[in-house]
């Protein structure tokens, strides 16, 4: 056993290669951090202020613990590469020495000698974890190495009826610590191996010893369940809390459970069972992002070698069966093996259908959308224990002298590191486009670390120059000269200040900002700034940009812009990177101000609302001082807007024709709750989508006839539409309309669908309201009839109010309660105005600073000493989860009325005349 | 007999790996693939088989076991 810990403590150090000549591997969303136990710290707190303006990151909660070491050792060494050789061992070793627990444990006797040793090198070396170093992804190891203890806590609790408190104990330690990163997605392979091993564990107790024992068992495995949601709850329960309001929000941000499974088609399209059954099938191999893949693709020797695991198994079980002793543990392996191979296949054919069918219908498994990567371990794990069973059987029968075993054993275990060989090279960490995860980080970026920490405080906000880049794929990236590439910006990344850059949580404010230095509007520009708190510019003239990036803004241009920049100097200089610093009155992360201008109505951009006066979006507040603005909504503004919508229309397949019937069997109807009627619209036309696609896929020939039922009835809802619906859904009908009749045209029944479709059609031609390239056409509801004047957030000619009279901007006009439209003649490229209608006067604002004290991002407290100013903003991103408690009489008082300030901020309305102490905690 | 179909569809899941790993070499995905289902399917049902030999069989000892026991312990009251 020394000789076999030894062994693999040598194999441990295989990282120390990846790391030599001064490289660290960073970049590729990895998440280091060079702040150390800096960054711990931040993660315990349920606010990030570091990201643009601030986020909730209580779901990051779990890699407070899981990121400790690393952030330990960068603290007591001042070197993050120095974590990372030991962490990066650290796992190496854990996952090994895992898999040799529990093959050891389980798997006594002289044939399997080498049996232990064979298990862990595979289940460290092998292609699905390799992948993960790529960005050393410590959440997915951990999982990874807790399958094989967590495997054996269960089986030993099933046939050794001791210690159930101190395995459960165990358990729950194992899980609370190894926690994934707290991603429940990541749990897929350790909730089907568990789930299922479980059950087979307790059939086979109930066959042996009885109900009564199989019960024991179960409520053994009760407390291990409780163990673990004792010892995780830390990470838990602010997840719990964050998925009850966002799921919904963040399906929808992915085009629904539709764009999910679109989604998952990309990751499983190589998940055949074949690939699998060969411990391959990564989407990355075919999507030429490792370089290592082509070989084990096209070389005919590595492609015998990868069917040997799977030949092992299958001739083995063949001519020897499942011998007696370990058997309740073989067959469980063969269970899990071909029900972790569908999870893995995902959405492949031919048991795609059932794991869409389970996306579509089980509330929250499309958490599961790249199954390859979620569910894979299903599948290593039995393939790697299974091949060594048989091998061992196999070589202790054919092979009967130790020396010709320890030599066949030798060579299987140096064969299967060779068959690896891409450990021992720096292919891993090689990405498209010559980038690499493995970079030596020049002495500038630690230097400029420096100078940033001195320079600027935690309050203080550094917009990133130049903006991320999204043209070497279609999200934002940052890319740097010496290969770094990443989602997540290495300024972050280097220190506990707050950056601004246009990446995914982007507010439309920094995106205005980028527009401005690159258009030369420099008012706008500092005005912005000065209301978003941005106090620098952090210029990286490193930044390796996209064909269609440098196209747009060249560095060298924007670096000019940058340099004739008035209000700004060069605080500090290290290499190319430049911080700079704005000479404005920028405003302080809390405040007082008066005279908010209060904006209503379906449209973002209140910001641009007005000058520098504080928008509060909303409507029901009584602040006599405040001006009400109602936003005018562009409809289908963005480039092509409406032909993409249309174009995205599709006929669903028979297959998921056939889906909708097993919902139909699945979710009975149920009309305890009335719809609206824009939801029966929708209902409507699902089902219209649905017979027109048996008419034309010709499974249901009979349909034909209910497509005027359906259109007519469309009619009749759509009759019952007013005011902004009624145009919202004119435009949506007619799109679909028309995507029927693209669709259908080469069908044999298109004369039957035009004849039914084409009729409504043009009855909404006259009602459809859409932007095109020439005009730019807005509707609004107003509230209350009376005299509104024209607002703009940019410089635009007259404006055509329903189609009837011109007004420009600051001209007054009487308008009825009610809907109305405007439209705009819109120039090329130049961005869309945001339009107000306003009442009364917006009149001078002041800001009064506030004494404030910062105790953590989520907690500030102070003094509110100006009883003149009626509104308290916080410079943080609006967000429920803040809230204002004020001193009064002696007694604390939360403040409930609390809405969104210039379109990203939080604000509250104070008591009328108060002053005192108050405190915001999120 | 339930062995055997067990057997029997391990064999021909190997039979089908077999033809996997030929298709594979000779570039020809599609044909490896179905032989990988085959591969499946003949897996799936030796597991099966498998399992249900596995009850049977952990059954019947344990039958035998409680048999043997009565005996010895109707042997022991007699003596």
């Amino acid at each position: 056993m020394i000789w076999d810990v030894l062994f693999l403590l040598v194999l441990s150090i295989t990282p120390l290669y990846w790391f030599s000549n001064g490289f660290s591997i960073v970049g590729y969303d990895s998440g280091f951090r060079f702040s150390g136990i800096t960054h711990i710290e931040n993660l315990l707190q349920n606010w990030n202020f570091i990201n643009n303006f601030g986020t909730d990151w209580s779901i990051y909660r779990a890699f407070s613990v899981l990121q400790l070491p690393e952030a330990l050792i960068t603290s007591l060494t001042g070197s993050l590469r120095l974590a990372e050789i030991v962490i990066s061992i650290g796992w190496f070793l854990a996952i090994m020495l895992s898999m040799y627990v529990l093959i050891r444990s389980v798997f006594s006797g002289e044939k399997f000698r080498y049996f232990p040793l064979y298990a862990s090198v595979f289940y460290c070396f092998n292609f699905f974890i390799l992948n993960g170093w790529l960005n050393i992804e410590r959440a997915k190891f951990s999982l990874y190495a807790g399958l094989p203890i967590a495997l054996l806590l269960l089986y030993k609790e099933a046939f050794e009826n001791k210690q159930t408190i101190l395995r459960a104990l165990l358990f729950g330690l194992l899980y609370g610590v190894w926690n994934g990163g707290g991603s429940p997605p990541l749990f897929g392979a350790t909730y089907i191996t568990i789930g299922f091993a479980s059950c087979c564990f307790i059939v086979a107790i109930y066959v042996r010893n009885g109900i009564r024992s199989a019960l024991r068992l179960l409520g053994s495995y009760g407390v291990f369940l409780l163990s673990f949601v004792i010892f995780s709850a830390y990470w838990m329960v602010p997840l719990i809390g964050l998925t009850r309001t966002s799921f919904g929000t963040a399906v929808a941000s992915q085009g629904g459970i539709g764009g999910l499974i679109e989604w998952e088609k990309v990751f499983s399209r190589y998940a055949s069972f074949t690939n699998l059954f060969r411990l391959q099938g990564f989407p990355d191999w075919y999507e030429h992002i490792h370089p290592y893949a082509a070989s084990f693709i096209e070389h005919p020797i590595l492609i015998v070698l990868s069917f040997v695991p799977i030949i092992t198994i299958l001739f083995g079980v063949l001519r020897f069966g499942v011998r007696k002793g370990k058997r309740v543990m073989v067959v469980t392996l063969f269970i899990l093996l071909v029900i972790g191979l569908v999870f893995t296949a995902g959405s492949h054919s031919p048991t795609g259908i059932l794991y869409i069918a389970l996306m579509k219908y089980v509330p929250g498994f499309s958490i599961f959308r790249s199954s390859f990567y979620k569910f894979a371990p299903t599948v290593w794990l039995p393939m790697i224990v299974l091949s060594g069973y048989y091998m061992s059987l196999i070589i202790d029968t054919y092979g009967k002298r130790i020396v010709w075993k320890t030599i066949t054993w030798g060579i299987i275990i140096i064969g299967l590191l060779l068959y690896h060989y891409p450990y021992f090279s720096n292919a891993p960490f090689q990405i498209p486009n010559g980038f690499s995860t493995r970079v030596q980080i020049p002495s500038y970026v630690y230097e400029m670390k420096k100078e940033v920490e001195q320079q600027a405080t935690v309050d203080d906000r550094i917009l990133i120059l130049p903006d991320l880049d999204p043209g070497f794929i279609t999200l934002p990236m940052v890319a740097y000269t010496w290969g770094f590439y990443s989602a997540d910006i290495l300024p972050r990344m280097l220190t506990s200040r707050s950056f601004a850059a246009g990446d995914a949580n982007d507010d439309g404010i920094t995106k205005r900002m980028y527009q401005d230095i690159y258009t030369g509007n420099n008012e706008e520009f500092m005005n912005l700034a000065s209301i978003s708190g941005i106090t620098y510019i952090l210029w990286r003239g490193d930044i390796r940009q996209s064909n269609a990036a440098f196209a747009a803004h060249p560095l060298e241009s924007q670096k000019r812009m940058l340099d004739t920049m008035p209000s700004t100097q060069i605080a500090a200089q290290a290499g190319p990177w430049i911080l700079y610093k704005l000479n404005i009155q920028a405003r302080p992360m809390i405040y007082q101000t008066n005279h908010p201008v209060l904006v209503t109505g379906n449209v973002t951009g209140d910001v641009f609302a007005i000058g520098n006066n504080t928008v509060l979006r909303t409507s029901s507040e009584n602040i006599k001082t405040a001006t009400h603005m109602i936003g005018l909504e562009c409809v289908m503004c963005d480039q092509n807007e409406y032909t993409k919508f249309e174009a995205g229309i599709y006929l669903p397949s028979p297959n998921d024709l056939f889906l909708s019937k097993i919902k139909t069997i699945i979710r009975p109807k149920s009309d305890d709750v009335p719809k609206k009627t824009t939801e029966q619209i929708d209902d409507v036309l699902s089902k219209l989508l649905i017979t027109i696609s048996q008419v034309v896929y010709g499974t249901d020939q009979s349909a034909a006839e209910k497509i005027p039922v359906f259109v007519n009835e469309l009619k009749s809802r759509f009759q019952q539409l007013t005011g902004r619906d009624r145009i919202v859904y004119a435009n949506r009908l007619y799109a679909y309309m028309q995507a029927i009749d693209r669709l259908t045209t080469t069908s044999k029944n298109a004369l039957v669908v035009a004849a039914v479709v084409t009729p409504f059609q043009d009855t909404l031609t006259e009602l459809v309201f859409v932007s095109d390239e020439k005009t730019l056409r807005y509707i609004v509801t107003v509230p209350s009839a009376g005299i509104y004047h024209l607002v703009s957030s940019n410089p635009v000619q007259s404006v055509l109010l329903d189609r009837q009279t011109y007004i420009g901007v600051g001209q007054s006009v009487w308008l009825s309660e009610g809907l109305h439209t405007a439209e705009l003649t819109h120039f090329g490229s130049s961005a869309t105005p945001y339009l107000f209608f306003a009442i009364g006067e917006v009149q001078q604002s002041s800001v009064n600073s506030v004494s404030y004290q910062r105790k953590s991002a989520g907690y500030y407290s102070g003094l509110i000493q100006s009883s003149e100013s009626d509104i308290l903003v916080l410079n943080q991103r609006y967000d429920p989860g803040w809230k204002l408690t004020l001193m009064e009489n002696g007694k604390m008082m939360t403040i409930s009325k609390h809405s969104e300030a210039n379109g990203f901020a939080n604000a509250w309305i104070l008591p009328d005349g108060y002053t005192g102490p108050f405190e915001l905690r999120y | 007999m339930v062995e055997k179909i067990s057997r029997l569809s391990f064999f021909f899941a190997l039979l089908s790996i077999l033809v996997a790993l030929i298709f594979s070499l000779l570039r020809n995905t599609t044909l490896a693939e179905h032989a990988g289902v085959v591969t499946y399917i003949c897996m799936v049902l030796g597991v099966v088989t498998m399992v249900v030999d596995e009850l049977r069989t952990t059954h019947i000892s344990i039958k035998e076991d409680k048999k043997h026991s009565h005996k010895q312990t109707m042997r022991r009251r007699s003596v």
